[in-house]
Parts: C-alpha cells; sequence; structure tokens
C-alpha cells in the first residue's frame, strides 16, 4: 500500500482516485484497464486467483493493478484488500445479488462515497437508487445500442 | 395473515405447512418445476413458478398484498435481494431471511432485513445446549 502511496505522489498529476473492483470477469477485468490507463489505482477482488490472468501483466507489477484474493461481500475480505480507503467501488461479478450486497456492504457499513454494481435487471435500478447504490444495467445499454442502430 | 415463502426446499417447505396449519395464506415461490409439482401435490396449489429474485414473480404471486415475506433460499445474497425487492418494491411489513454466514446474517440487519436467523448461530446454540451436560459429568 505505501509503494502505491509513493506513486501517487509522484505522478504530478490531479490525485489520482482508488478504485476498487470486485470480479475480475471479462467486465472487471476491461474496466479495470481503462481506469488505470486514465491514470487511477485499481484494487482487484475475486474469490480465484487465477481470475487475475485476465489482467495485463504489467500493471500489476508496477502495482497500478493490486490484486486481492477474497470475497466481496465480506467485510473482512474488502478491509484486507485496502478498500476502506477507496473513492469508488464497483461490484462487477455474474450474480446479481452478489453485487448488491457487496454495494451495500461497501456504501453503508464502510462508507465508501460512490457505489457502482453491474445487474442485468432494470427494475432494480430504483430500489437501490432509493438505497444509495448506482445500479448499471449492461444488457439494457447493449439493446438501447442495438435500437438506436435500427432506428 | 398473507405470507410468501421464497423457496421449497425442506426449511420452506416446514414452515409453509407451520404457516398454513396456523390459519395463514400462504403462497411459495419456486424454481424448480419439480419441487413446485412436489409440493402443489402436498399442499394444493400454492407454488409460483419463478426466481423469487425478479419483481415480476414477487409481482405474481401477489407481494403487493403480503403481511410476511420468508427468504428461506441457500444463498444469504439471493435471500437478501428478494427481501429488498419485497420491502422496497411491494412494501411488504416483515421480511425475514435465513442466512448460514454469520457475517452474511449480521450485514442483513444493517441492511434492513427486518427479522435474520442466523443458521450458524442456531445451531450452535443447540450443540452447546445438548454437549454443555456432559462436559459437567466429565468433571
Amino acid at each position: 500500500m505505501a509503494q502505491i502511496s509513493e506513486d501517487n505522489a509522484n505522478s504530478g498529476i490531479q490525485r489520482l482516485k482508488r478504485v476498487a473492483i470486485i470480479g475480475c470477469g471479462s467486465f472487471g477485468a476491461q474496466i479495470a484497464v481503462e481506469l488505470c490507463k486514465s491514470g487511477n489505482l485499481v484494487i482487484m477482488i475475486d474469490r480465484d486467483p487465477e481470475a487475475f490472468s485476465l489482467l495485463p501483466s504489467d500493471l500489476i507489477e508496477n502495482s497500478r493493478i493490486v490484486t486481492s484474493v477474497g470475497d466481496g461481500t465480506l467485510e473482512t475480505s474488502l478491509r484486507q484488500a485496502g478498500v476502506q480507503d477507496v473513492d469508488l467501488l464497483i461490484a462487477t461479478t455474474k450474480t446479481p445479488s452478489i453485487n448488491l450486497m457487496s454495494a451495500q456492504l461497501a456504501r453503508h457499513v464502510m462508507r465508501i462515497p460512490e457505489v457502482v454494481c453491474l445487474v442485468n435487471d432494470s427494475q432494480l435500478i430504483p430500489i437501490y437508487k432509493g438505497l444509495g447504490i448506482t445500479v448499471i444495467n449492461p444488457d439494457g445499454l447493449l439493446m438501447d445500442v442495438i435500437r438506436e442502430g435500427l432506428a | 395473515m398473507y405470507a410468501i415463502v421464497l423457496g421449497c426446499g425442506s426449511t420452506g417447505v416446514k414452515i409453509s405447512e407451520w404457516l398454513m396449519a396456523s390459519g395463514a395464506e400462504v403462497t411459495v415461490i419456486e424454481k424448480d418445476p419439480e419441487r413446485q409439482r412436489f409440493v402443489d401435490n402436498l399442499f394444493g396449489s400454492v407454488v409460483t413458478l419463478g426466481d423469487g429474485t425478479v419483481v415480476e414473480t414477487l409481482e405474481a404471486a401477489g407481494a403487493q398484498r403480503a403481511d410476511l415475506f420468508i427468504a428461506t433460499l441457500g444463498s444469504d445474497e439471493d435471500n437478501m435481494l428478494a427481501c429488498q425487492i419485497a420491502k422496497h418494491n411491494f412494501k411488504v411489513d416483515t421480511t425475514l431471511a435465513l442466512s448460514g454466514n454469520p457475517d452474511k446474517a449480521h450485514l442483513l440487519g444493517i441492511l434492513g432485513i427486518d427479522i435474520v436467523v442466523d443458521l450458524t448461530d442456531l445451531i450452535t446454540e443447540e450443540i452447546q445446549r445438548i454437549v454443555a451436560p456432559m462436559l459437567v459429568e466429565d468433571l
């Protein structure tokens, strides 16, 4: 963690955001790389250590992405990974209920300022908006693009 | 009293049976058609087939008029999601979730589930109750 803070101080650009991502699937890995490219620091959490093979090894070697094996719905796992200090948490596992539990743990117990969660069910968006969680529906976005393309 | 029980596992079936015997109107939600047939044969047509973590299924089960929602699925996360939909979308008075993990049971309480039954705690207490006298005799 100390090493990241030094990188942070030496980079010279505006304060780097720290972002935690739960779930190193294709979505999570892609978001992690994009956030690194725009200068942020990423903590990636997955239950399966082999999942981290989706991440570019150079970003792990220079600690732009820190990986941590753990259960994103458990506070102990999140604290072990250093999630208490992040500015944003994004839950991207393929199980909606795990994403929502992880997101609410981060928002309401650990007080992470911004929490985003991927769920392919737009009917859940208003429920969780009321609970301080931003829900993004990837299938819904895809359908919007397809509809626009066909229009 | 109108109660919805999510999950036709052995616990869900036992709870439903007791609720019906106590005079409650009960609907059970189950996503496995085979379990649905089994329970429908047992109690008459009381099962709504579907995924209890989806708004439409709870609507089909009549969640808008339910007083009690009991989630008995094996996944704490799914029980949380179902109870939160019942609470926030359908204004069900009382939501109850079973939890197999003490850390998650604690979290479910914080997240607004009205009653959380911590199965680990429950079983540990029962074992302690039974084993404690044996330990005393040993002394």
